[in-house]
Protein backbone atom coordinates (compact mmCIF):
# COMPACT_ATOMS: atom_id res chain seq x y z
CA UNK A 1 0.00 0.00 0.00
CA UNK A 2 1.14 3.62 -0.54
CA UNK A 3 3.19 5.28 2.04
CA UNK A 4 1.71 8.58 1.34
CA UNK A 5 -1.71 9.40 0.75
CA UNK A 6 -0.86 12.62 -1.23
CA UNK A 7 0.03 12.21 -5.20
CA UNK A 8 0.13 14.01 -8.05
CA UNK A 9 -2.66 13.66 -10.59
CA UNK A 10 -0.18 13.99 -13.53
CA UNK A 11 -2.37 14.89 -16.28
CA UNK A 12 -3.54 18.44 -14.25
CA UNK A 13 0.15 19.27 -13.32
CA UNK A 14 1.54 22.14 -16.05
CA UNK A 15 4.80 22.00 -13.81
CA UNK A 16 4.44 25.40 -12.25
CA UNK A 17 6.58 26.07 -9.16
CA UNK A 18 4.03 26.84 -6.77
CA UNK A 19 3.96 23.77 -4.65
CA UNK A 20 7.75 23.10 -4.87
CA UNK A 21 8.31 26.33 -2.87
CA UNK A 22 5.11 25.95 -0.27
CA UNK A 23 6.48 22.61 1.00
CA UNK A 24 7.61 22.49 4.15
CA UNK A 25 9.66 19.52 3.81
CA UNK A 26 10.85 20.45 0.66
CA UNK A 27 9.17 17.05 -0.63
CA UNK A 28 8.34 18.44 -4.16
CA UNK A 29 10.47 18.85 -7.11
CA UNK A 30 9.84 19.53 -10.88
CA UNK A 31 11.23 17.33 -13.57
CA UNK A 32 10.35 16.93 -16.88
CA UNK A 33 7.66 19.61 -16.49
CA UNK A 34 5.52 17.75 -13.75
CA UNK A 35 5.36 17.62 -10.39
CA UNK A 36 7.19 14.89 -7.82
CA UNK A 37 6.73 13.69 -4.77
CA UNK A 38 9.62 12.89 -2.69
CA UNK A 39 7.65 10.20 -0.69
CA UNK A 40 10.36 9.68 2.17
CA UNK A 41 10.11 13.70 2.68
CA UNK A 42 6.49 14.06 2.34
CA UNK A 43 4.62 14.24 5.86
CA UNK A 44 1.12 14.68 4.29
CA UNK A 45 0.47 18.32 5.12
CA UNK A 46 -1.72 18.68 2.55
CA UNK A 47 0.26 22.33 2.14
CA UNK A 48 0.60 21.51 -1.76
CA UNK A 49 -3.37 20.12 -2.62
CA UNK A 50 -4.32 23.79 -0.66
CA UNK A 51 -1.74 25.89 -3.05
CA UNK A 52 -2.10 24.12 -6.57
CA UNK A 53 -4.56 26.34 -8.74
CA UNK A 54 -4.72 23.00 -11.09
CA UNK A 55 -6.37 20.66 -8.60
CA UNK A 56 -3.33 18.51 -9.52
CA UNK A 57 -2.43 17.37 -5.88
CA UNK A 58 -5.04 15.07 -4.55
CA UNK A 59 -5.28 13.22 -1.42
CA UNK A 60 -5.96 9.05 -1.83
CA UNK A 61 -9.18 8.24 0.10
CA UNK A 62 -11.35 5.07 0.40
CA UNK A 63 -14.23 6.11 -2.45
CA UNK A 64 -17.57 6.36 -0.07
CA UNK A 65 -19.59 4.22 -2.62
CA UNK A 66 -16.70 1.34 -2.48
CA UNK A 67 -17.00 1.33 1.27
CA UNK A 68 -20.80 0.71 1.68
CA UNK A 69 -20.70 -1.82 -1.05
CA UNK A 70 -18.12 -3.60 0.43
CA UNK A 71 -18.48 -7.12 2.10
CA UNK A 72 -18.04 -6.11 5.17
CA UNK A 73 -21.02 -7.44 7.63
CA UNK A 74 -20.69 -3.97 9.69
CA UNK A 75 -20.04 -0.61 7.88
CA UNK A 76 -19.17 1.48 10.84
CA UNK A 77 -18.34 5.37 10.62
CA UNK A 78 -15.94 6.98 12.68
CA UNK A 79 -16.75 11.06 12.55
CA UNK A 80 -14.52 13.09 14.14
CA UNK A 81 -15.48 16.33 15.71
CA UNK A 82 -14.16 18.62 12.63
CA UNK A 83 -16.82 17.25 11.06
CA UNK A 84 -19.34 18.87 13.46
CA UNK A 85 -18.27 22.26 12.20
CA UNK A 86 -19.25 21.75 8.78
CA UNK A 87 -22.94 22.48 8.38
CA UNK A 88 -24.27 26.07 8.04
CA UNK A 89 -26.58 26.66 10.37
CA UNK A 90 -26.35 22.87 12.16
CA UNK A 91 -25.47 22.57 16.25
CA UNK A 92 -26.78 19.22 16.20
CA UNK A 93 -24.64 16.46 16.37
CA UNK A 94 -26.87 13.61 16.86
CA UNK A 95 -28.56 14.97 13.25
CA UNK A 96 -24.85 14.96 11.47
CA UNK A 97 -24.43 10.64 13.03
CA UNK A 98 -28.19 10.21 12.07
CA UNK A 99 -27.16 11.28 8.67
CA UNK A 100 -24.32 9.12 8.56
CA UNK A 101 -26.89 6.39 8.85
CA UNK A 102 -29.54 7.21 6.59
CA UNK A 103 -26.52 7.41 3.98
CA UNK A 104 -26.03 3.07 4.63
CA UNK A 105 -23.26 3.29 7.50
CA UNK A 106 -24.81 0.26 10.12
CA UNK A 107 -23.66 2.14 13.01
CA UNK A 108 -21.71 5.19 14.26
CA UNK A 109 -18.80 5.82 16.77
CA UNK A 110 -17.71 9.40 17.42
CA UNK A 111 -14.16 9.85 17.45
CA UNK A 112 -14.70 12.52 19.88
CA UNK A 113 -15.17 9.74 22.85
CA UNK A 114 -11.86 8.91 22.26
CA UNK A 115 -10.57 12.88 22.59
CA UNK A 116 -12.46 12.98 25.79
CA UNK A 117 -10.81 9.34 26.77
CA UNK A 118 -6.87 11.06 25.56
CA UNK A 119 -7.30 13.94 27.72
CA UNK A 120 -7.81 11.75 30.75
CA UNK A 121 -5.08 9.73 29.76
CA UNK A 122 -2.64 12.67 28.79
CA UNK A 123 -4.21 14.35 32.28
CA UNK A 124 -2.61 11.53 33.80
CA UNK A 125 0.90 10.51 31.68
CA UNK A 126 2.23 14.18 32.54
CA UNK A 127 1.72 13.92 36.02
CA UNK A 128 3.28 10.97 35.99
CA UNK A 129 6.18 11.80 33.83
CA UNK A 130 7.11 15.53 34.52
CA UNK A 131 10.25 16.84 32.48
CA UNK A 132 12.94 18.69 33.66
CA UNK A 133 13.36 21.95 31.78
CA UNK A 134 15.97 21.34 29.41
CA UNK A 135 14.23 18.10 28.35
CA UNK A 136 11.33 20.43 27.12
CA UNK A 137 8.05 19.91 27.08
CA UNK A 138 6.15 17.15 26.50
CA UNK A 139 4.62 17.35 22.37
CA UNK A 140 1.07 15.73 21.81
CA UNK A 141 0.79 13.18 19.28
CA UNK A 142 -2.46 13.97 17.96
CA UNK A 143 -1.86 15.50 14.61
CA UNK A 144 0.34 12.98 12.33
CA UNK A 145 1.64 15.57 9.96
CA UNK A 146 3.78 16.61 13.02
CA UNK A 147 4.93 13.52 14.50
CA UNK A 148 6.11 13.17 10.54
CA UNK A 149 7.47 16.19 11.02
CA UNK A 150 9.74 15.67 14.26
CA UNK A 151 10.74 12.33 12.68
CA UNK A 152 11.70 13.95 9.71
CA UNK A 153 13.29 17.39 10.55
CA UNK A 154 13.32 17.65 14.30
CA UNK A 155 14.86 13.76 15.44
CA UNK A 156 16.12 15.24 18.69
CA UNK A 157 12.39 15.64 19.77
CA UNK A 158 11.19 12.06 19.46
CA UNK A 159 11.62 11.46 22.84
CA UNK A 160 8.93 14.37 23.90
CA UNK A 161 6.08 13.09 21.92
CA UNK A 162 3.87 11.52 24.36
CA UNK A 163 3.61 7.91 23.66
CA UNK A 164 -0.59 7.52 23.86
CA UNK A 165 -2.58 6.79 20.91
CA UNK A 166 -4.66 8.98 18.24
CA UNK A 167 -8.51 9.83 19.75
CA UNK A 168 -9.20 8.20 16.34
CA UNK A 169 -7.48 5.07 17.21
CA UNK A 170 -8.89 4.84 20.67
CA UNK A 171 -12.53 5.07 19.26
CA UNK A 172 -11.57 2.55 16.59
CA UNK A 173 -10.91 -0.24 19.23
CA UNK A 174 -14.03 0.77 21.65
CA UNK A 175 -15.96 0.14 18.15
CA UNK A 176 -14.12 -3.17 17.41
CA UNK A 177 -14.51 -4.39 21.20
CA UNK A 178 -18.29 -3.23 20.95
CA UNK A 179 -19.83 -4.64 17.79
CA UNK A 180 -17.42 -7.96 18.81
CA UNK A 181 -18.98 -8.14 22.17
CA UNK A 182 -22.07 -8.05 19.87
CA UNK A 183 -21.67 -11.09 18.33
CA UNK A 184 -19.58 -9.30 15.23
CA UNK A 185 -16.52 -11.07 14.40
CA UNK A 186 -13.52 -8.99 13.75
CA UNK A 187 -13.12 -9.59 10.22
CA UNK A 188 -17.07 -8.58 9.44
CA UNK A 189 -16.64 -5.49 10.81
CA UNK A 190 -15.08 -2.26 8.78
CA UNK A 191 -14.40 0.78 10.80
CA UNK A 192 -14.11 3.81 8.01
CA UNK A 193 -12.63 7.25 9.55
CA UNK A 194 -14.39 10.02 7.98
CA UNK A 195 -10.77 12.52 7.13
CA UNK A 196 -10.22 15.85 7.19
CA UNK A 197 -6.46 15.64 5.89
CA UNK A 198 -4.24 12.88 4.21
CA UNK A 199 -1.84 13.04 7.18
CA UNK A 200 -4.61 10.38 9.07
CA UNK A 201 -5.05 8.21 5.63
CA UNK A 202 -1.28 7.79 5.78
CA UNK A 203 -1.47 7.16 9.87
CA UNK A 204 -4.30 4.30 9.40
CA UNK A 205 -2.07 2.47 6.56
CA UNK A 206 0.88 3.13 8.16
CA UNK A 207 0.58 3.71 11.75
CA UNK A 208 3.91 5.33 13.57
CA UNK A 209 2.77 4.05 17.07
CA UNK A 210 0.64 1.27 17.00
CA UNK A 211 1.34 -2.34 14.46
CA UNK A 212 -2.03 -2.53 13.03
CA UNK A 213 -4.82 0.34 13.27
CA UNK A 214 -7.87 -0.93 14.22
CA UNK A 215 -9.30 1.53 11.47
CA UNK A 216 -10.11 -0.27 8.24
CA UNK A 217 -9.47 2.64 5.69
CA UNK A 218 -10.64 6.06 5.55
CA UNK A 219 -13.18 8.20 3.81
CA UNK A 220 -12.72 12.06 2.30
CA UNK A 221 -14.58 14.47 4.55
CA UNK A 222 -15.12 16.62 1.21
CA UNK A 223 -16.66 13.33 -0.04
CA UNK A 224 -18.84 12.35 3.06
CA UNK A 225 -20.03 16.41 3.37
CA UNK A 226 -21.72 16.55 -0.28
CA UNK A 227 -23.61 13.03 0.34
CA UNK A 228 -24.91 13.62 3.64
CA UNK A 229 -25.72 17.30 3.44
CA UNK A 230 -29.29 16.65 1.78
CA UNK A 231 -30.27 14.32 4.57
CA UNK A 232 -29.36 16.83 7.52
CA UNK A 233 -31.53 19.49 5.89
CA UNK A 234 -34.79 16.83 5.47
CA UNK A 235 -34.52 14.59 8.51
CA UNK A 236 -37.19 15.54 10.30
CA UNK A 237 -36.55 16.09 14.84
CA UNK A 238 -38.46 12.75 15.72
CA UNK A 239 -36.19 10.49 13.01
CA UNK A 240 -33.23 11.82 14.85
CA UNK A 241 -31.20 9.19 16.82
CA UNK A 242 -28.96 9.56 19.72
CA UNK A 243 -25.92 8.32 18.43
CA UNK A 244 -23.65 11.39 20.54
CA UNK A 245 -21.07 9.60 22.58
CA UNK A 246 -19.30 12.73 23.95
CA UNK A 247 -19.91 16.25 24.90
CA UNK A 248 -18.26 19.78 24.20
CA UNK A 249 -14.77 18.30 26.05
CA UNK A 250 -13.97 15.69 23.61
CA UNK A 251 -15.63 17.82 20.45
CA UNK A 252 -13.51 21.13 21.47
CA UNK A 253 -10.16 19.13 20.33
CA UNK A 254 -11.30 20.05 16.21
CA UNK A 255 -10.20 23.65 17.51
CA UNK A 256 -6.55 24.60 17.92
CA UNK A 257 -5.71 24.83 21.78
CA UNK A 258 -9.01 22.43 22.67
CA UNK A 259 -6.86 19.39 23.35
CA UNK A 260 -4.92 21.52 25.55
CA UNK A 261 -7.74 23.17 27.50
CA UNK A 262 -8.94 20.23 29.39
CA UNK A 263 -5.65 19.45 30.51
CA UNK A 264 -6.03 21.93 33.43
CA UNK A 265 -2.35 22.36 33.23
CA UNK A 266 -0.98 25.47 33.65
CA UNK A 267 1.50 26.13 31.03
CA UNK A 268 0.34 24.66 27.71
CA UNK A 269 1.01 26.09 24.39
CA UNK A 270 -0.84 25.75 21.76
CA UNK A 271 -0.01 26.51 18.07
CA UNK A 272 -1.36 25.99 14.88
CA UNK A 273 -0.03 26.03 10.84
CA UNK A 274 2.78 24.33 9.57
CA UNK A 275 4.88 27.15 9.52
CA UNK A 276 4.54 28.35 12.97
CA UNK A 277 4.98 24.84 13.86
CA UNK A 278 8.39 24.32 12.87
CA UNK A 279 9.29 28.07 14.25
CA UNK A 280 8.69 26.49 17.69
CA UNK A 281 9.66 23.21 17.27
CA UNK A 282 13.42 24.60 16.46
CA UNK A 283 12.85 26.98 19.79
CA UNK A 284 12.07 23.77 21.65
CA UNK A 285 15.66 22.27 20.19
CA UNK A 286 17.06 25.22 20.93
CA UNK A 287 16.37 24.93 24.85
CA UNK A 288 14.06 28.29 24.47
CA UNK A 289 10.57 27.23 25.39
CA UNK A 290 11.47 25.56 28.95
CA UNK A 291 8.41 26.60 31.32
CA UNK A 292 5.73 25.23 28.97
CA UNK A 293 4.51 21.61 30.32
CA UNK A 294 2.90 20.41 26.97
CA UNK A 295 2.89 21.48 23.29
CA UNK A 296 -0.63 20.85 21.13
CA UNK A 297 0.73 21.28 17.57
CA UNK A 298 -1.66 20.93 14.62
CA UNK A 299 -0.40 21.22 10.78
CA UNK A 300 -3.72 23.18 10.30
CA UNK A 301 -4.62 27.09 10.48
CA UNK A 302 -7.17 26.25 12.94
CA UNK A 303 -6.84 23.05 13.58
CA UNK A 304 -8.46 19.48 12.52
CA UNK A 305 -11.32 21.71 11.32
CA UNK A 306 -9.41 23.59 8.94
CA UNK A 307 -8.46 20.33 7.42
CA UNK A 308 -7.11 20.01 3.70
CA UNK A 309 -9.92 18.37 2.96
CA UNK A 310 -12.89 19.85 5.27
CA UNK A 311 -14.99 21.82 2.75
CA UNK A 312 -15.92 25.09 5.11
CA UNK A 313 -13.20 27.79 5.64
CA UNK A 314 -11.70 27.40 9.01
CA UNK A 315 -12.53 30.52 10.31
CA UNK A 316 -16.42 30.01 9.39
CA UNK A 317 -15.79 26.43 10.65
CA UNK A 318 -14.80 27.95 13.84
CA UNK A 319 -17.03 30.50 14.45
CA UNK A 320 -19.65 27.79 14.09
CA UNK A 321 -17.92 25.10 16.36
CA UNK A 322 -18.29 27.99 19.31
CA UNK A 323 -22.09 27.11 18.60
CA UNK A 324 -22.06 23.40 18.70
CA UNK A 325 -20.05 23.58 21.87
CA UNK A 326 -22.26 25.99 23.45
CA UNK A 327 -25.13 23.61 22.16
CA UNK A 328 -23.22 20.74 23.57
CA UNK A 329 -22.27 20.92 27.27
CA UNK A 330 -24.89 18.35 28.49
CA UNK A 331 -26.07 16.55 24.89
CA UNK A 332 -28.20 13.36 25.00
CA UNK A 333 -25.67 10.38 24.72
CA UNK A 334 -25.75 6.99 23.49
CA UNK A 335 -24.39 5.13 27.01
CA UNK A 336 -24.35 1.67 25.58
CA UNK A 337 -21.12 2.33 23.89
CA UNK A 338 -19.54 4.96 26.56
CA UNK A 339 -17.59 4.07 29.28
CA UNK A 340 -15.14 1.02 27.84
CA UNK A 341 -11.53 1.55 28.35
CA UNK A 342 -9.20 0.35 25.84
CA UNK A 343 -5.36 0.17 26.14
CA UNK A 344 -3.88 3.78 24.83
CA UNK A 345 0.03 3.58 25.39
CA UNK A 346 1.77 3.00 22.30
CA UNK A 347 3.06 -0.37 21.11
CA UNK A 348 6.20 0.87 19.20
CA UNK A 349 8.55 3.62 19.09
CA UNK A 350 8.51 6.44 16.84
CA UNK A 351 11.78 5.78 14.60
CA UNK A 352 14.45 8.79 13.57
CA UNK A 353 13.83 8.64 9.80
CA UNK A 354 17.32 11.06 9.50
CA UNK A 355 15.90 12.30 5.97
CA UNK A 356 18.06 15.79 6.23
CA UNK A 357 21.55 13.24 6.56
CA UNK A 358 23.29 13.52 3.74
CA UNK A 359 25.62 10.66 3.93
CA UNK A 360 25.96 7.80 6.63
CA UNK A 361 29.44 8.11 6.08
CA UNK A 362 30.26 11.86 7.99
CA UNK A 363 33.75 12.56 5.87
CA UNK A 364 31.26 12.16 2.59
CA UNK A 365 28.47 14.14 4.65
CA UNK A 366 31.20 17.53 4.95
CA UNK A 367 32.66 16.72 1.25
CA UNK A 368 29.30 16.71 -0.45
CA UNK A 369 28.79 20.19 1.79
CA UNK A 370 31.65 21.75 0.76
CA UNK A 371 30.61 20.75 -2.72
CA UNK A 372 27.45 22.21 -2.05
CA UNK A 373 28.62 25.33 -0.21
CA UNK A 374 30.98 25.88 -3.08
CA UNK A 375 28.31 25.57 -5.92
CA UNK A 376 25.92 27.87 -3.98
CA UNK A 377 28.27 30.56 -4.62
CA UNK A 378 28.15 30.24 -8.22
CA UNK A 379 24.20 30.73 -8.25
CA UNK A 380 22.33 33.64 -8.54
CA UNK A 381 20.64 33.04 -5.03
CA UNK A 382 17.34 34.51 -6.35
CA UNK A 383 15.51 30.79 -5.90
CA UNK A 384 13.74 31.33 -8.86
CA UNK A 385 12.42 27.84 -9.30
CA UNK A 386 13.17 27.29 -13.13
CA UNK A 387 15.51 24.30 -12.46
CA UNK A 388 12.23 22.39 -10.78
CA UNK A 389 14.17 22.54 -6.79
CA UNK A 390 12.93 25.35 -4.09
CA UNK A 391 15.73 26.97 -3.99
CA UNK A 392 18.77 27.40 -5.17
CA UNK A 393 20.55 25.85 -2.11
CA UNK A 394 18.40 22.92 -2.98
CA UNK A 395 19.09 23.16 -6.14
CA UNK A 396 23.15 22.52 -5.39
CA UNK A 397 22.80 19.98 -2.90
CA UNK A 398 20.56 17.69 -5.65
CA UNK A 399 23.30 18.66 -7.88
CA UNK A 400 26.04 17.21 -5.53
CA UNK A 401 23.61 13.97 -4.76
CA UNK A 402 23.70 12.73 -8.65
CA UNK A 403 20.23 14.06 -8.65
CA UNK A 404 20.28 16.03 -11.18
CA UNK A 405 22.01 17.80 -13.82
CA UNK A 406 23.95 20.93 -13.37
CA UNK A 407 22.70 22.40 -16.39
CA UNK A 408 19.33 22.67 -15.29
CA UNK A 409 20.15 26.07 -13.86
CA UNK A 410 19.03 28.70 -16.36
CA UNK A 411 21.46 31.24 -15.15
CA UNK A 412 24.45 29.01 -15.08
CA UNK A 413 23.55 28.08 -18.77
CA UNK A 414 23.30 31.39 -20.15
CA UNK A 415 26.66 32.20 -18.63
CA UNK A 416 28.16 29.17 -20.18
CA UNK A 417 26.54 30.18 -23.38
CA UNK A 418 28.21 33.46 -22.98
CA UNK A 419 31.54 32.06 -22.57
CA UNK A 420 31.31 30.01 -25.70
CA UNK A 421 30.10 32.74 -27.70
CA UNK A 422 33.16 34.68 -26.65
CA UNK A 423 35.71 32.27 -27.72
CA UNK B 1 35.50 21.33 8.41
CA UNK B 2 34.83 24.85 10.02
CA UNK B 3 31.56 26.91 10.52
CA UNK B 4 32.04 30.33 11.12
CA UNK B 5 28.98 32.60 12.20
CA UNK B 6 29.01 36.72 13.37
CA UNK B 7 26.54 37.53 16.12
CA UNK B 8 25.40 40.81 15.28
CA UNK B 9 24.49 42.75 19.15
CA UNK B 10 22.63 45.33 17.05
CA UNK B 11 20.25 42.81 15.51
CA UNK B 12 19.05 41.16 18.93
CA UNK B 13 15.92 40.26 16.71
CA UNK B 14 18.33 37.56 14.37
CA UNK B 15 20.18 36.38 18.38
CA UNK B 16 19.59 32.42 17.16
CA UNK B 17 20.12 32.37 14.18
CA UNK B 18 23.90 30.71 14.59
CA UNK B 19 22.36 28.17 17.10
CA UNK B 20 19.74 27.10 14.43
CA UNK B 21 22.37 27.51 11.08
CA UNK B 22 24.64 24.87 12.96
CA UNK B 23 22.24 22.75 14.15
CA UNK B 24 20.48 22.47 10.84
CA UNK B 25 24.39 21.30 9.40
CA UNK B 26 24.42 18.91 12.47
CA UNK B 27 21.90 17.07 11.21
CA UNK B 28 23.09 17.04 7.54
CA UNK B 29 26.04 15.36 8.87
CA UNK B 30 24.61 12.77 10.67
CA UNK B 31 25.28 13.72 14.27
CA UNK B 32 22.97 11.86 17.20
CA UNK B 33 20.07 13.62 17.81
CA UNK B 34 20.77 13.69 21.62
CA UNK B 35 24.51 15.25 20.61
CA UNK B 36 22.68 18.01 18.39
CA UNK B 37 20.16 18.84 21.23
CA UNK B 38 23.35 19.18 24.20
CA UNK B 39 24.84 21.57 21.18
CA UNK B 40 22.04 23.65 20.70
CA UNK B 41 20.87 24.26 23.99
CA UNK B 42 25.05 25.58 24.84
CA UNK B 43 25.45 27.13 22.18
CA UNK B 44 22.29 29.13 22.00
CA UNK B 45 22.99 30.20 25.57
CA UNK B 46 26.44 31.18 24.15
CA UNK B 47 25.36 33.18 21.72
CA UNK B 48 22.61 34.86 23.43
CA UNK B 49 24.97 35.83 26.26
CA UNK B 50 27.32 37.71 23.47
CA UNK B 51 23.98 39.62 22.39
CA UNK B 52 22.64 40.36 25.94
CA UNK B 53 26.28 40.70 28.11
CA UNK B 54 28.67 41.80 25.64
CA UNK B 55 28.69 43.53 22.40
CA UNK B 56 28.39 40.65 19.66
CA UNK B 57 31.52 38.92 17.88
CA UNK B 58 32.04 35.63 16.25
CA UNK B 59 31.46 31.93 16.70
CA UNK B 60 33.90 29.31 15.31
CA UNK B 61 32.77 25.48 14.87
CA UNK B 62 34.78 22.96 14.11
CA UNK B 63 33.76 19.52 12.90
CA UNK B 64 36.07 16.14 12.69
CA UNK B 65 34.67 13.03 13.47
CA UNK B 66 35.65 12.75 16.61
CA UNK B 67 34.82 15.87 18.43
CA UNK B 68 32.78 19.34 17.61
CA UNK B 69 34.60 22.51 19.01
CA UNK B 70 32.51 26.00 19.72
CA UNK B 71 34.61 28.53 19.94
CA UNK B 72 32.01 31.73 20.71
CA UNK B 73 34.69 34.66 21.07
CA UNK B 74 33.58 38.47 22.09
CA UNK B 75 35.28 41.85 22.60
CA UNK B 76 33.19 42.81 24.91
CA UNK B 77 33.56 43.70 28.67
CA UNK B 78 34.63 40.51 30.28
CA UNK B 79 34.14 38.25 33.26
CA UNK B 80 35.24 40.00 36.82
CA UNK B 81 34.40 36.75 38.48
CA UNK B 82 34.43 33.68 36.80
CA UNK B 83 33.43 31.37 39.60
CA UNK B 84 30.47 33.50 40.69
CA UNK B 85 29.27 34.11 36.63
CA UNK B 86 29.40 30.04 37.05
CA UNK B 87 26.88 30.05 39.93
CA UNK B 88 23.28 29.13 39.05
CA UNK B 89 20.99 32.10 39.59
CA UNK B 90 23.70 34.50 39.12
CA UNK B 91 22.98 36.99 37.29
CA UNK B 92 24.06 40.84 36.26
CA UNK B 93 21.23 41.08 33.44
CA UNK B 94 19.49 44.37 32.89
CA UNK B 95 15.92 44.77 33.43
CA UNK B 96 15.51 45.03 29.90
CA UNK B 97 17.29 42.14 29.32
CA UNK B 98 14.94 40.18 32.12
CA UNK B 99 11.78 41.68 30.34
CA UNK B 100 12.70 39.69 27.79
CA UNK B 101 12.83 36.53 29.89
CA UNK B 102 16.69 36.29 29.90
CA UNK B 103 18.63 36.75 33.20
CA UNK B 104 17.46 33.43 35.47
CA UNK B 105 21.77 32.45 35.71
CA UNK B 106 21.29 29.55 33.89
CA UNK B 107 22.91 29.96 30.86
CA UNK B 108 26.83 29.44 32.27
CA UNK B 109 25.74 26.36 34.00
CA UNK B 110 23.55 24.84 31.53
CA UNK B 111 26.67 25.45 29.00
CA UNK B 112 28.97 23.31 31.25
CA UNK B 113 26.38 20.68 32.03
CA UNK B 114 25.86 20.17 27.92
CA UNK B 115 29.44 20.14 26.68
CA UNK B 116 32.16 17.73 27.79
CA UNK B 117 34.54 20.32 28.47
CA UNK B 118 34.40 24.10 28.69
CA UNK B 119 37.05 26.72 28.61
CA UNK B 120 36.52 30.66 29.54
CA UNK B 121 39.09 32.65 28.87
CA UNK B 122 37.67 36.32 30.25
CA UNK B 123 39.60 39.79 30.70
CA UNK B 124 38.28 42.70 31.64
CA UNK B 125 37.67 45.12 29.21
CA UNK B 126 38.92 42.98 26.84
CA UNK B 127 36.50 40.35 26.06
CA UNK B 128 35.37 36.55 26.85
CA UNK B 129 36.15 33.63 24.47
CA UNK B 130 34.04 30.36 25.41
CA UNK B 131 34.99 26.91 24.18
CA UNK B 132 32.81 24.43 24.36
CA UNK B 133 33.85 20.46 23.38
CA UNK B 134 31.24 18.05 22.44
CA UNK B 135 32.45 14.68 21.86
CA UNK B 136 31.11 12.07 18.94
N1 LIG C 1 30.05 37.00 27.04
C1 LIG C 1 29.94 37.58 28.24
N2 LIG C 1 30.48 38.80 28.44
C2 LIG C 1 30.37 39.41 29.65
N3 LIG C 1 29.72 38.89 30.70
C3 LIG C 1 29.16 37.68 30.56
C4 LIG C 1 29.23 36.96 29.33
N4 LIG C 1 28.59 35.79 29.49
C5 LIG C 1 28.14 35.75 30.75
N5 LIG C 1 28.48 36.89 31.42
C6 LIG C 1 28.20 37.21 32.84
O1 LIG C 1 27.92 36.03 33.53
C7 LIG C 1 26.64 36.09 34.14
C8 LIG C 1 25.99 34.72 34.13
O2 LIG C 1 25.70 34.30 32.81
P1 LIG C 1 24.55 33.26 32.55
O3 LIG C 1 24.44 33.02 31.11
O4 LIG C 1 24.79 32.09 33.44
O5 LIG C 1 23.27 34.01 33.10
P2 LIG C 1 22.44 35.17 32.44
O6 LIG C 1 22.84 35.35 31.03
O7 LIG C 1 22.58 36.36 33.31
O8 LIG C 1 20.96 34.63 32.52
P3 LIG C 1 20.32 33.47 31.57
O9 LIG C 1 21.44 32.93 30.74
O10 LIG C 1 19.77 32.45 32.49
O11 LIG C 1 19.31 34.17 30.76
C9 LIG C 1 25.88 37.12 33.35
O12 LIG C 1 24.84 37.72 34.07
C10 LIG C 1 27.00 38.11 33.01
O13 LIG C 1 27.28 38.96 34.09
S1 LIG D 1 1.84 16.92 1.47
FE1 LIG D 1 3.10 18.48 2.48
S2 LIG D 1 5.06 17.44 2.76
FE2 LIG D 1 3.95 16.24 1.25
S3 LIG D 1 4.64 17.02 -0.73
FE3 LIG D 1 2.75 18.14 -0.17
S4 LIG D 1 3.45 19.98 0.86
FE4 LIG D 1 5.19 18.55 0.84
S1 LIG E 1 -4.18 19.40 12.17
FE1 LIG E 1 -5.71 17.78 12.09
S2 LIG E 1 -6.51 17.90 10.01
FE2 LIG E 1 -4.56 19.00 9.99
S3 LIG E 1 -3.03 17.46 9.40
FE3 LIG E 1 -3.11 17.48 11.64
S4 LIG E 1 -4.56 15.85 12.16
FE4 LIG E 1 -4.89 16.36 10.01
MG1 LIG F 1 22.89 33.77 29.65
Amino acid sequence: MNATSVTLLAERCVGCTTCIKRCPTEAIRVRDGRAHIIKERCIDCGMCIRVCKHKAKVAVTRKLDEILESPYKLKVALPPPSLYSQFEGNRNVNRILTALRKIGFDEVVDVAMGAEIITAATKQFIEENPRSEIEGPWISSACPAIVRLIQNRFPSLIDNIIPLISPMETAARIAREHFMEQGYKDEEIGIFFITPCPAKVAEVWNPRMVEKSAVTDAVSMHEVFYKIRPFIKNIPEEEIQVLQLCSAEGIRWANIGGESEGLGLKDVLAVDGIDNVIEVLDQIENGVIQRVEFVEANACTGGCLGGPLAVENPFSAKTRMKKVLRRNENPRCNEAIMGKSVPVEAEKEIEDLDNLQLSSNMQDALRIMKERDALVEKLPKIDCGACGAPSCFAFAQDVVCGEVDVDNCIFLLKNRMHEKEEE
Amino acid sequence: MIFKYQVDAAAPELAGRASTEFKSVLKQLGVNAKIIRKISIAMYEGEINMVIHANGGEITCTVDEKQIEVVMADSGPGIPDLDLAMTAGWSTASQEARELGFGAGMGMPNMKRFSDEMDVKTKVGVGTTLTLRFNL
